[in-house]
């Protein structure tokens, strides 16, 4: 199959990964893949990211060659691709347009305009090109073939008629499979002898500063209280939840700014436990953060909120649940790893079946290769019974 | 210079980028950015840069916000005059530390180039030195002179002015709100609240839920003009979905007589009835009551006005908690000039500081179904009759809501207690009894009796049968004299006759505090615990529960000194009330002035004493002082918890080490519905901090945000038209956020 992805960013967002994983998935089960940009067309490489397919701006693919185009799989509704998608679309005669969505895009809507009903929108506002119509993106998910969601729970927005394929991130297994000389990098990264480490891979924004904050609390909390510990924090702050950084002592925390991705493993590796903060809420409800299946991974144990993935998971089997995701309840979960050791570490293991399970590459990538089929073959039918009536 | 990148937040697409730069294309009015500040800015001076390039179209109206910690908002904002060399420049003063900003590049269709936002702090003179450089090259004058005259002819804000109004530059004037007085404050509230109608078109049809209410009013020989404007005022309603229910309690004014006759021929949702004979208010009241067809009921003085937007007010409140059954609103007090004045911004419904002070006042809406269960008005109760009414409907409902908002004008005339409490004469007899009638219904065991302030009552405990045990748990290290102060006094002067005392010594090793702790070890009433580890306040009140016999926990501090004898009895009735979950002590300085009457949530952004150094004899904010009133939290240098609550919260939370510890257990305390009070009816002093010195942990800080954020933002029980940011030494809280002259 020829197949089209469509980007709502360059390869500098989150989202990004996702589809980067299963675009190579597919391309190394023998499919054509094509990954469209709205800029930033170099933006793959200058991750470090290595593409088996290949990357077109949109304005390339609109005055390109078409025809022969089997699958335009879209990331998300939102407006600045779904004005391209339907574009594309019209030029691609058998191109089955498929939607995926990964977020509770009207919650969304809801937090960027303040308001606490969708209806509320005034029905002028312009919608910016990297969120949803409040009205015209349902309109799309009416029209198109199929939808993938991230999570279970984002079948609420998906058309009665259409059933969702949920499908979730991929990783290459490849790069946790280090044999790495802890000592060198305990090091390098100012961990002692003795430091229960812990993790945070990620950026720190309006929207999720309360989170992180909790997780730094929880660590200086523990660190006040005699805990030898150490956070290993990766990303770059864009809010400052500190207040005032100066009264915060920091001893316990490992701030390494941007690290490559070929490096975040390494950092992975290295800690006792990672940690996702957070807790149950219309947000997370229905998303999957992008780092936790990479957190698995590493089979170490893996602390989360009480949500989306976790719904799937076994409390203090395969995670650590988190059901506030304030300080303190990080803090029960830290003392909980720091007394039952073994405990932890057969949850890390049970993590690492999980994920493995889950997240592997090809079954992933079969499993979405048979719905675009599944999709097609259903279309053929269609246009047979139509071509015969 | 720093250097910050910008996330767009809003209203803008990106159609490429270049080197860095964004091109945006802008076809919203509120496009806006958020600036990515990794630590908050001090305050201070500072010089802002903004390079942005326009493609197409035009930069119109660019903004910048900041946030001192509310929020952003049109307070707090530095408009830009003009872009010039396709740069903004501004020379800012912050007056606060800034946690964030917001970039609005423009409010037309255009197409920009933008990259990021440099920032460099500089000193006074530096910030001094470009403004005037700036001024100096947009005027030809010379410009020392110029200033000069400015300043002598328009003063300082004329000097302000012309620093504006020069390119480039601008000088932020803190607060627009402080500058207004509070008429030009109240008219942009109702202004506020007319834009808020306009921008939902039709006020009535875009309500899901727009009841008909039926206001009432009874006229006696009410002079002509207080009439009309009460009743324009009713007329003027910007919410259409009324009626008029007046009752004429027999005036001998034919003016008056003639004038409702004429209003109920105008207009049809105007109902008037005559009553024969005079009933005076009560029975008036009721009468007109019996004209109402409304799901709604308000009650209006015949001499008094609504704002126009009081009846929309009330049923936008009514959209998302349509289960009230009651609701009361902010008031203020019309002078004989016909000006506004002495605005009463009142805390959300809390019933034992009403049954002090009858705050609830004007404008009442009450829901027919419920005030006809209550029974309407008591002609015994006239001269408070709308006070006893409402004490009888909160035995019925607890759903009663407050609109933090002025709605109602309350006219100063003579014989009407808004021109002097005393006006309606036998006032507060009336007040004890509608008081002592509410207790015996809802078995309290208390009365009320007035107290040195007009039309103020101190609730008080009778006579007990049974006195069930209270554990007093003091902290101690060394500070003998301290120890010693605070400890004689409970035995010499403590009236309650069930009690122990249970001192923890967390570590003393001064020979005066060790004599004199083995010498309360002989004593049968105290107990004397050692605790050896580190000190942390929660866990030390902790374990000293754990050694406690008592139902009730008193948590003190070593530092204070009872005053009242009756200290433990008062907290006792208060904790003893089924909703209340802990009662506060009011706590003075030595030198007599206010130490603790109760903590304010949102202050410092966490929280902190209100009516801090008040004279401890005053009435306080309309009674807040004087009278026994809810609180969100007490300090816990002298709290009193029952056992089973502070079990229910499972205690102090140790993860606080100095600080804080109080407001989150009250916090707890609250979540689980209960109540937390604070009486001036027990009194001690405080000698604050002298014996753990100035200890504020900022961790603790940090640990009461992280649990409580949301809650802290705002204070049920401290009106949110008061300021928050309130710091120094003076006295703390009750600051309108208009000008007071």
């Amino acid at each position: 199959m020829k197949i089209i992805f469509v980007l709502y960013h360059d390869f500098k967002s989150n989202s990004a990964l996702h589809v980067y994983h299963y675009a190579n998935a597919l391309v190394k089960i023998g499919h054509s893949v094509t990954v469209a940009v709205p800029f930033g067309k170099d933006s793959c490489k200058e991750v470090g990211l290595t593409p088996l397919f290949s990357i077109a701006l949109f304005d390339d693919l609109l005055f390109g060659q078409n025809d022969d185009i089997d699958i335009i799989h879209v990331w998300t509704p939102r407006e600045i691709v779904r004005k391209f998608s339907l574009n594309l679309r019209g030029r691609c005669r058998n191109a089955q347009l498929i939607i995926h969505l990964e977020d509770n895009e009207e919650s969304i809507l809801k937090q960027t305009f303040g308001v606490n009903r969708i209806e509320d929108i005034p029905d002028d506002q312009h919608i910016p090109g990297h969120l949803s119509h409040p009205v015209y993106y349902k309109e799309f998910l009416s029209v198109c073939d199929g939808v993938t969601i991230l999570m279970d729970t984002l079948s609420e927005f998906v058309p009665k008629n259409i059933q969702p394929q949920m499908i979730w991130p991929i990783i290459d297994v490849s790069k946790f499979n280090l044999n790495i000389d802890s000592s060198k990098f305990s090091k390098k990264y100012n961990i002692g002898e003795g430091d229960f480490v812990i993790a945070y891979i990620g950026n720190v924004h309006p929207a999720n500063y309360k989170e992180v904050r909790s997780l730094y609390l929880a660590v200086a909390l523990a660190h006040r209280q005699g805990i030898p510990i150490k956070l290993l924090r990766t990303g770059v702050d864009h809010y400052d939840f500190f207040e005032d950084r100066s009264r915060w002592d920091s001893t316990p925390f490992v701030e390494l700014g941007f690290v490559s991705y070929e490096e975040i493993p390494i950092i992975l590796n290295l800690a006792d436990a990672l940690i996702q903060p957070g807790e149950p809420n219309s947000f997370n409800d229905y998303r999957l953060p992008s780092k936790v299946p990479e957190f698995l991974m590493t089979g170490k144990p893996v602390i989360l909120p009480h949500t989306n993935l976790a719904k799937y998971m076994k409390e203090n089997v395969e995670a650590i649940f988190l059901k506030k995701g304030d300080a303190l309840e990080i803090l029960s979960k830290i003392r909980l790893l720091l007394s039952e050791r073994e405990s932890g570490k057969a949850i890390g293991k049970n993590g690492l079946n999980f994920a493995k399970k889950n997240f592997d590459e090809k079954e992933n990538a079969l499993k979405l290769s048979d719905y675009y089929q599944a999709l097609i073959t259903n279309k053929l039918k269609q246009d047979e019974l139509s071509k015969t009536a | 210079m720093s250097v910050y990148s910008l996330t767009l937040l809003q209203d803008l697409e990106i159609i490429n980028t270049y080197e860095g730069s964004v091109h945006y294309r802008n076809e919203g009015i509120d496009p806006h950015f958020h600036v990515n500040l990794p630590k908050s800015l001090k305050k201070g001076w500072y010089e802002i840069i903004i390079p942005i390039k326009c493609l197409k179209g035009a930069i119109r109206e660019p903004k910048i916000y900041f946030n001192l910690g509310d929020g952003y908002n049109e307070n707090f904002t530095i408009p830009i005059p003009e872009i010039k060399e396709d740069k903004i420049i501004a020379v800012v003063a912050f007056p606060g530390e800034v946690k964030s900003i917001r970039f609005d590049p423009t409010t037309t269709p255009s197409e920009f180039l933008i990259q990021d936002i440099k920032i460099s702090k500089l000193s006074q003179l530096r910030a001094a030195r470009k403004l005037f450089l700036m001024l100096k090259s947009k005027n030809k004058h010379n410009t020392m002179p110029f200033l000069f005259t400015t300043l002598k002819r328009n003063g300082i804000s004329g000097v302000r002015k012309e620093f504006r109004e020069a390119s480039y530059l601008h000088v932020y004037q803190h607060g627009n709100a402080d500058n207004q007085s509070y008429e030009e404050w109240l008219a942009s509230q109702i202004d506020d609240s007319r834009l808020a109608g306009k921008k939902m078109k039709d006020t009535t049809a875009a309500f899901s839920y727009s009841p008909l209410i039926s206001i009432v009013i009874t006229t006696y020989n009410t002079p002509i003009g207080w009439l009309d404007e009460c009743i324009s005022s009713v007329l003027n309603q910007t919410y259409r979905n009324w009626e008029l229910c007046i009752s004429d309690d027999a005036s001998t004014s034919w003016a008056v007589r003639e004038s409702l006759r004429k209003y109920a021929e105008k207009d049809s949702r105007i109902n008037v009835t005559f009553r024969k004979t005079n009933g005076y208010i009560s029975t008036s009241t009721n009468t007109a009551l019996e004209l109402v067809k409304g799901e709604w009921v308000a009650f209006l003085d015949h001499d008094d006005t609504l704002t126009e937007n009081a009846l929309f007010e009330m049923v936008k409140y009514l959209q998302n908690s349509n289960d009230l059954d009651v609701i009361y609103s902010d008031q203020d007090k019309i002078n004989v000039d016909g000006s506004y004045y002495q605005p009463f911004f009142k805390p959300d419904w809390s019933p034992v500081f009403f049954c002090g002070v009858m705050y609830v006042g004007h404008l009442l809406f009450v829901r027919y179904s419920i005030g006809k269960k209550a029974g309407w008005f008591d002609s015994k109760f006239d001269k408070v009759q709308d006070y006893e009414f409402v004490l009888r409907v909160s035995e019925i409902t607890d759903k009663i809501g407050h609109i933090p908002k002025v709605l109602y004008h309350w006219r100063e005339s003579i014989g009407s207690t808004a021109l002097t409490g005393d006006a309606k004469g036998k006032i507060e007899m009336l007040q004890e009894l509608a008081v002592n009638w509410h207790f015996k219904r809802l078995g309290i065991p208390g009365y009320a009796r007035q107290n040195r302030f007009a039309h103020r009552l101190s609730l008080l405990p009778f006579e007990r049968q049974h006195y069930p045990k209270v554990s007093i748990i003091i902290p101690t290290k060394n500070c003998a004299p301290l120890l010693k102060n605070c400890v004689e006094s409970i035995l010499e002067k403590t009236a309650y006759p069930n009690y122990e005392i249970v001192i923890i010594d967390t570590g003393s090793n001064e020979s005066d505090a060790i004599h004199l702790l083995n010498k309360f070890k002989t004593n049968e009433k105290i107990n004397v615990l050692d605790y050896k580890e580190k000190f942390n306040f929660s866990k030390v009140n902790n374990f000293g529960v754990g050694h406690a016999s008592g139902d009730y926990y008193v948590f003190l501090n070593n530092d204070t000194e009872v005053i009242v004898e009756e200290w433990l009895n008062n907290l006792v009735f208060f904790a003893d009330i089924k909703q209340v979950g802990a009662v506060g002590s009011l706590l003075l300085f030595p030198n007599n002035a206010v130490q603790h009457a109760g903590i304010v949530l949102g202050f410092r952004e966490t929280a902190d004493h209100v009516m801090r150094n008040f004279p401890s004899d005053s009435d306080g904010y309309f009674g807040s002082l004087s009278c026994t009133r809810e609180v969100s939290a007490v300090t816990a240098a002298c709290i009193m918890v029952r056992k089973d609550i502070f079990r229910q919260v499972n205690g102090f939370e140790g993860s606080y080490e100095s600080v804080y510890q109080d407001v989150d257990l009250c916090l707890k305390i609250r979540n689980k519905g209960y109540t937390i009070i604070c009486t001036p009816a027990s009194v001690l002093f405080h000698h604050e901090s002298i014996s753990r010195g100035n200890d504020y942990d900022f961790m603790d800080r940090m640990l009461l945000k992280d649990q409580w954020e949301s809650v802290l933002r705002s204070d049920p029980y401290y009106n949110q038209n008061f300021k928050l940011n309130i710091y120094g030494q003076g006295q703390t809280g009750y600051e309108p956020k208009y000008k007071v002259v």
